[in-house]
């Protein structure tokens, strides 16, 4: 690498073909002619096609006095020039240079490669256009306000069936530069904004209306109905008061529950990338027109349907479109037929699926809802999110327990009469029971109770995406993690270089042998060329920071030792611009890149990869200075070497590399194998874990969650890392390592993934299969990701956790949780969070139907028995208002208890209600009912039927009930249970229902409406009693006296 | 005893899925040993049908990519294209560290007489050692013919003489013995394993394995194949692929084609994937030692030694000589000088045969290479325990 920097530029005249070496410039001009003298023919691929910086470059040379006269023609890219005879070419050609070299310079362009260079001999075709590094252009913003109405017919071309070049003149639009910055402006103007029509959400009048339209309330008009009829105008008051408090209730908590529910993580996607006016640039999503070239690199969401130009590589997740879970790949040349389905069209990409591999230029054939995705939208219509399954069975339950209870108030009212008491009174005391009695509105409380929820794991930055997932959440059994970036921060650092001779530690930026002496990269040139050729080899920007991906984190932690060492990064790159690359992919484990060289010492191949694999392509090493045969030994003494570094659990890359013959165009290396190479050394790279993770996986093992890590390292670094972590939790550690898991039986893989603890070598491709097996073994699995490779697994997942802070898009669209901070114990908050929903749902619906239930058996009982009507129908509707809802919110907003992230996940299986919850809320009701009767009896033996009796009914029922909320809180004794936080507001809620409640004792206007009549200090100690009693009786037949806590 | 009759025994190449695992086992060991040379690993190898199983108990510093070990050996092997390829097999392994206390961390050679005594032995072992004068190397000839049959069915397909062969292949000698002397080739069968099935066809087949294997094979021997001798080659027609996509394979199940072809008794106890401080492969070695001084000091015909170790003791809790009616003088009082010139201790064992540094010391490991072809009788390596250098002593 030490070549003379300074040479003079030699040419001869009269000959088109020559090569300039100047240092540090590259392709920037080509000389096409300069035979004549006086006369200068130039090409440059900066002005080819740009007509602004053909202007500019004209004008600039014009002011040079030695030119005569200057001409840029930017159809071609050429600059012809007249100039003064005296003055040699080559300082004209010095001078179209810096011209060009500001130029490139204002672009911002850093990778422009500067050299000039003779025109190739047998082409007139231009040459590429350059890398131009990326400006945010914003258009300018034109938003018809009626564009949406001008909607161009659907029938359009089949785009699959015809060839690029007949697309291309479909849509207008030059290959080469895309659509001009007005022309796009233009159809934006004529199409419309690319933008799927948003479902409308429920009106918030359609919500308040909804209050007033069910069976409850129809059934209290015709209540209020008969009261004024036969004169009870206050009761008719009574009733419409009740009926618009509920409404209201019912309309804040609906409204608070959608309003949640529609922010589900939206995620809005970045910009979309396309080639305008030459230029690629950033442009909102929105303003993408048909006809826009766009520029299609992995983890980006393809932004609309477009037909492929060209394409390298290209994988394509398209679930979204197709279901179907693997990516497909696509490619620009094939041609299909007119009646290809959709998943089979494999020159097309569309709106909304996502770029997992490869890279793609595509000309937009559709936007909006002229898309595919588009159509599919339309046809669906209004959009809500689907029921949970959750939902569902409550909703299921809800309707059977609406029609028993309405069964049996009919049946009620039916002994009414045949007891004889007044039709129209009996009426009005069955429509309220029905009201109060019968559970409506179930799945409402799993709706509200799942927003509360969502909110609070919203406030611990876990954002969740889909409803479900918190049911689901509580079931998790395995935990699928990725090492990097998930268990670990994914900054790698080199640590180690070892080449066949020397054995070098990099420690705070300083190279030591073993033994502890410096030592001097530059004084040893295997290990200086190594540094090199990694530096060339790698598309790292040594400014830039390592952020997200596997890749460029290794290429930083490279780029980094190189840089130590004191390699001048971008003077190596200028002096061997890359011809071409073959990136690392599931097939081919190394990348190589092909270099030319500026000056004659010839160009090269670096390669780097995994160290076997680069091992095997290579043939010769540098011993003592000499270039020598890798013998079987040397070949044997390197894999040690490697498996020493990957035990201490490195991350090792093998380098190697091959000069190249000098002189090599880029046409010539596009032939795909890799010459014979010299082995340099190895790299070893460490990615420590983040701090903690031990004692998380310690959390997750005692929930009862396997933790399993999926990583792309060798198995020696995986098994270093798992037993770190004790991923076998004080078990034997099961790795698997496989490069080809689709060859293994699908029963043998169920077998072998419910005991492995690490997965090694694994590709991303694979993860999916992992997934598969595993629930295969009837496991509900939880899988985190952040690659856009990830994104199948993800799908598949029962849970799909995205970290949010640099993942890619792909994942976290996918994904059913995002992690906002990246950070793993939020996983273990979620599951928490999880758990406790649902054991709070479960509690609450426990009250109500217990209540209810209550409420039902001691009308019956008391109009059975002949003893009159223990409550009154406003008494009926007042213990609806007062017990129903605020003390069902509170137990919603119950606390986890301390064990429950100590017990196994639940069974997916189990409903939530099961028959022997049912048994036991039907024992409890009868023991509450039975509090409430016996001091109704006592009041009856005492002061007689009357408003004094049913007052003692009326509280007693009222005060066990509230009583009940706390009792429902833990499946075993809530008295001697020490694990139960406490709960702030159920507190509050049955602190106020309490007042409430002496309220109607103590107000003369509301013992008026109500009924109810003043007691005395017996009485008072009576109904405390007969409410306490039930209560400690319920605590007495739980299960288990000291059980900690309650069970879900 | 019985003077005339036939005795059959078989060997296995080094692409036998059971070879296979006890070569991967022991490669692991070597892997362990190598760095670190006071490592106790025992490992266990499976393989089946595109997945091998690898169960790797050991304390030791060293940090061995057991995975990556199982590959390179199936690689060298040969298992390269087909069903079973050593790049995409999945590799299941199992780790369990234990506790390096209960180890030695001594080298051995450095003990004295007290310390070896506290070097007990950790499992019961009864293990059988054997020579003869059949070979020049004091080997039954029925296995070593065997041996000599697959090594050289195993050459032809590295040479490429044969291309179309697979790694895994078999070969059974059978020989008619009169007056306890080998006098003819009763029978040979081999069982030769190919690529595909168009790759050659049987007459083909057996001509060339002929020509090319069973021919140049007993071109020095003494006792050759006649005009009678049957010959069977893949009897029961042809074996596409053959190895672990065919028949699965297992650690320590080849006992006999790793010592005497059962000619002798041999112990129960598999010999490969354990490190030197187990008696019950070292055990072998040591009583392999001792028969074949014996029989190289001229005392006997044939002999057999068997040693017995309970756990606890570092001695062996029996030493028996069995010369089958030729030995020359008592077979006690060629055990009397046996017992004086040899150690027959643990520690002592793994010091004079040097058995914790020779990975270290052999190029390309030193167990790996007992993983086929037998951990005895060995020709082509230099084996500590079939040194005679002890003939002297006892003679």
């Amino acid at each position: 690498m030490s070549e003379p920097l300074e040479r003079q530029p030699e040419f001869k005249t009269g000959v088109k073909t020559q090569r300039m070496g100047h240092a540090g410039i590259g392709a920037l001009v080509t000389v096409v002619h300069t035979g004549v003298a006086g006369r200068l023919r130039l090409r440059s691929a900066l002005l080819y096609r740009a007509e602004q910086h053909a202007e500019r470059i004209g004008a600039e040379l014009a002011l040079d006095p030695r030119i005569v006269e200057v001409r840029v023609a930017p159809l071609t890219g050429s600059i012809l020039l007249h100039f003064d005879a005296q003055t040699g070419p080559g300082a004209m050609i010095e001078r179209v240079v810096q011209a060009l070299s500001q130029l490139a310079n204002d672009l911002q362009t850093t990778d422009v490669d500067v050299s000039v260079r003779a025109a190739p001999k047998n082409n007139p075709s231009p040459p590429t256009p350059l890398p131009v590094k990326p400006t945010t252009v914003n258009p300018v913003a034109v938003r018809p306000p009626l564009a949406r109405m001008h909607r161009i017919s659907t029938v359009m071309p089949p785009w699959h069936n015809l060839p690029v070049s007949v697309a291309i003149r479909q849509l207008s639009v030059d290959l080469q530069r895309g659509l001009t910055l007005q022309e796009a402006a233009a159809r934006l103007l004529r199409d419309g904004a690319n933008s799927l029509p948003i479902a409308a959400r429920r009106s918030r009048l359609s919500m308040l209306t909804g209050q007033f339209i069910s069976g409850p309330v129809l059934m209290l008009g015709v209540s209020a109905a008969v009261s004024i009829a036969t004169g009870g105008v206050a009761d008719a008051v009574v009733i419409a008061a009740v009926v618009l408090i509920n409404a209201a209730i019912g309309y804040f908590t609906e409204d608070y529950a959608e309003r949640t529910i529609a922010s589900l993580a939206k995620l809005d996607f970045g910009p979309a990338r396309v080639l305008r006016n030459g230029v690629s640039m950033n442009v909102a999503r929105s303003d993408l027109v048909a006809g826009d070239l766009l520029l299609l690199a992995p983890g980006t969401q393809v932004p609309a349907d477009a037909r492929l130009i060209e394409a390298e590589h290209l994988s394509v997740d398209e679930s979204a479109l197709t279901g179907e879970s693997l990516p497909v790949s696509k490619s620009a040349t094939k041609l299909v037929p007119t009646d290809t389905p959709l998943a089979d069209r494999q020159n097309m990409v569309y709106m909304g699926t996502l770029v997992t591999g490869g890279s793609a230029r595509a000309v937009t054939v559709a936007t909006g809802d002229r898309t595919e995705i588009g159509q599919i939208q339309m046809l669906v219509g209004e959009t809500r999110p689907p029921e949970t399954p959750m939902q569902r069975q409550l909703g299921q339950m809800g309707t059977q327990l609406a029609w028993a209870s309405t069964a049996i108030c009919v049946g009620v009212f039916g002994i009414g009469l045949l007891r004889g008491y007044g039709g129209l009174a009996m009426l009005k005391s069955s429509i309220s029971l029905a009201v109060a009695a019968v559970p409506e509105g179930l799945p409402t409380v799993a709706t509200t109770t799942l927003a509360l929820g969502m909110q609070r794991m919203r406030r611990r930055n876990a954002l969740l995406r889909r409803l479900d997932a918190v049911e689901t959440l509580g079931s998790v059994q395995v935990l699928c993690l990725d090492k990097t970036g998930t268990l670990t921060r994914n900054r790698m650092t080199a640590v180690e270089i070892r080449t066949v001779e020397m054995d070098v530690r990099i420690r705070d930026g300083v190279f030591t042998r073993a033994e502890g002496q410096r030592v001097e990269p530059a004084d040893h040139p295997v290990f200086a060329r190594m540094l090199e050729m990694v530096s060339l080899c790698s598309d790292s920007d040594p400014k830039s920071d390592a952020n997200g991906s596997n890749g460029s984190a290794t290429e930083s932690a490279l780029i980094e030792a190189a840089g130590l060492a004191g390699v001048d990064i971008p003077r190596l790159r200028r002096e061997y611009p890359r011809l071409r690359t073959r990136y690392r992919s599931e097939t081919r484990h190394y990348m190589a890149t092909w270099h030319t060289s500026a000056s004659a010492a010839g160009g090269r191949v670096a390669v780097k990869g995994s160290p076997e694999h680069v091992l095997e392509r290579s043939t010769f090493v540098y011993l003592e200075g000499e270039l020598v045969d890798l013998t079987p030994e040397l070949r044997v003494s390197i894999q040690q070497q490697n498996e020493a570094m990957a035990g201490a659990a490195l991350r090792v890359l093998g380098i190697a590399y091959a000069p190249l013959p000098y002189d090599l165009t880029p046409e010539e290396t596009s032939e795909l194998s890799l010459p014979p190479l010299i082995w340099l050394g190895l790299v070893g790279m460490t990615d420590p874990p983040r701090s903690g993770m031990r004692e998380l996986m310690h959390r997750f093992h005692r929930a009862g969650i396997q933790t399993v890590m999926i990583t792309g390292d060798q198995s020696a670094t995986a098994y270093a890392i798992g037993h770190e972590l004790d991923l076998g939790q004080g078990t034997p550690l099961q790795v698997l390592d496989s490069t080809a898991l689709e060859r293994v039986p699908p029963e043998l893989l169920s077998a072998l993934v419910e005991r492995t603890h690490v997965y090694s070598r694994v590709s991303p491709a694979h993860k999916l299969r992992i997934v598969q097996a595993l629930q295969r073994a009837g496991k509900v699995v939880a899988m985190t990701g952040d690659g856009i490779n990830d994104s199948p697994a993800l799908r598949a997942a029962d849970i799909g956790v995205a970290m949010g802070d640099g993942g890619s898009e792909a994942a976290r669209e996918v994904a059913d949780i995002v992690l906002a901070d990246n950070n793993l114990h939020t996983m273990v908050e979620a599951v928490e969070k999880g758990r406790t929903i649902y054991a709070n749902i479960r509690k609450s619906i426990h009250f109500l139907l217990a209540t209810n239930l209550s409420e039902i058996e001691l009308m019956l009982a008391g109009i059975a028995l002949g003893q009159g009507e223990p409550l009154g129908p406003m008494q009926l509707l007042w213990i609806n208002l007062v017990t129903d809802i605020l003390p069902a919110l509170a137990l919603a907003l119950d606390p986890p208890s301390d064990d429950v992230l100590s017990q196994a996940p639940r069974d997916p299986a189990e409903a939530i209600i099961r028959r022997a919850d049912l048994g036991r809320m039907g024992v409890e009701s009868v023991t509450i009912t039975g509090g409430a009767l016996a001091a109704y009896a006592y009041a009856l033996a005492r002061y007689g039927p009357g408003p004094l009796a049913s007052t003692h009914a009326f509280s007693a029922l009222t005060l066990s009930q509230l009583l009940h909320a706390y009792s429902v809180r833990s499946e075993h004794s809530v008295l001697t249970d020490k694990g139960l936080p406490a709960n702030r507001y159920l507190d509050v809620a049955l602190g106020v229902s309490l007042v409430a409640q002496l309220a109607t004792l103590f107000v003369p206007g509301l013992r008026g409406l109500l009924g109810t009549a003043k007691i005395g200090l017996i009485d008072a100690a009576v109904i405390a009693g007969s409410a306490t009693a039930p209560f400690l009786l319920n605590q007495l037949i739980k299960p288990g006296g000291t059980g900690k806590g309650s069970k879900p | 005893m019985k003077r005339d009759f036939l005795f059959t025994s078989e060997s296995v190449t080094e692409g036998h899925p059971d070879k296979l695992c006890d070569q991967i086992s022991d490669a692991i060991v070597d892997a362990f040993l190598m760095q670190d040379p006071y490592s106790s690993v025992i490992a266990e190898c499976a393989a089946s049908t595109g997945v091998m199983f690898v169960a790797t108990r050991f304390a030791s510093q060293a940090r061995v990519d057991v995975a990556e070990v199982a590959r390179r050996i199936a690689h060298q092997v040969g298992y390269d294209q087909g069903s079973f390829r050593a790049r995409d097999a999945t590799v299941m392994t199992t780790f369990q560290e234990l506790t390096p206390s209960l180890y030695s961390q001594r080298d051995e050679k450095t003990l004295n007489d007290a310390e070896l005594e506290q070097l007990s032995a950790r499992h019961p072992a009864t293990v059988f050692g054997y020579a003869c004068n059949h070979t020049s190397n004091l080997m039954p000839l029925p296995v070593s013919l065997a041996h000599r049959l697959t090594r050289r069915l195993s050459a032809v397909r590295f040479e490429k003489l044969l291309p179309y062969l697979a790694p895994d292949g078999q070969s059974q000698v059978g020989v008619e013995f009169h007056n306890r002397r080998p006098v003819r080739i009763h029978s040979i069968s081999l069982v030769a394993s190919q690529r595909a099935a168009d790759a050659v066809d049987p007459v083909q087949l057996r001509a060339d394995l002929i020509e090319q294997v069973i021919t140049p094979a007993f071109r020095d021997e003494a006792v050759r194949p006649d005009a009678d001798t049957n010959i069977w080659i893949n009897p029961y027609g042809p074996v596409i692929e053959g190895g672990p996509a065919l028949h699965a394979g297992l650690t320590g199940r080849k006992n006999a084609v790793d010592t005497y072809g059962e000619y002798s008794r041999h112990s129960g106890s598999a010999l490969s994937g354990k490190d030197p401080s187990r008696i019950d492969r070292i055990g072998a070695y040591a009583a392999r030692y001792a028969a074949k001084n014996i029989v190289a000091a001229g005392l006997a015909e044939e002999c057999e030694v068997q040693l017995s170790y309970a756990i606890g003791l570092s001695r062996p809790v029996s030493v028996q000589v069995e010369t089958l009616g030729t030995g020359r003088i008592d077979d006690d009082e060629i055990r009397r000088r046996l017992e004086a010139h040899c150690d027959f201790r643990v520690g002592a064992i793994i010091s004079r045969f040097n058995l914790r540094h020779l990975p270290a010391q052999v190029k390309g490991g030193f167990y790996r290479k007992l993983g086929a072809y037998g951990h005895v009788g060995r020709t082509d390596i230099g084996l500590p325990w079939e040194q005679t250098d002890l003939v002297a002593a006892i003679r």
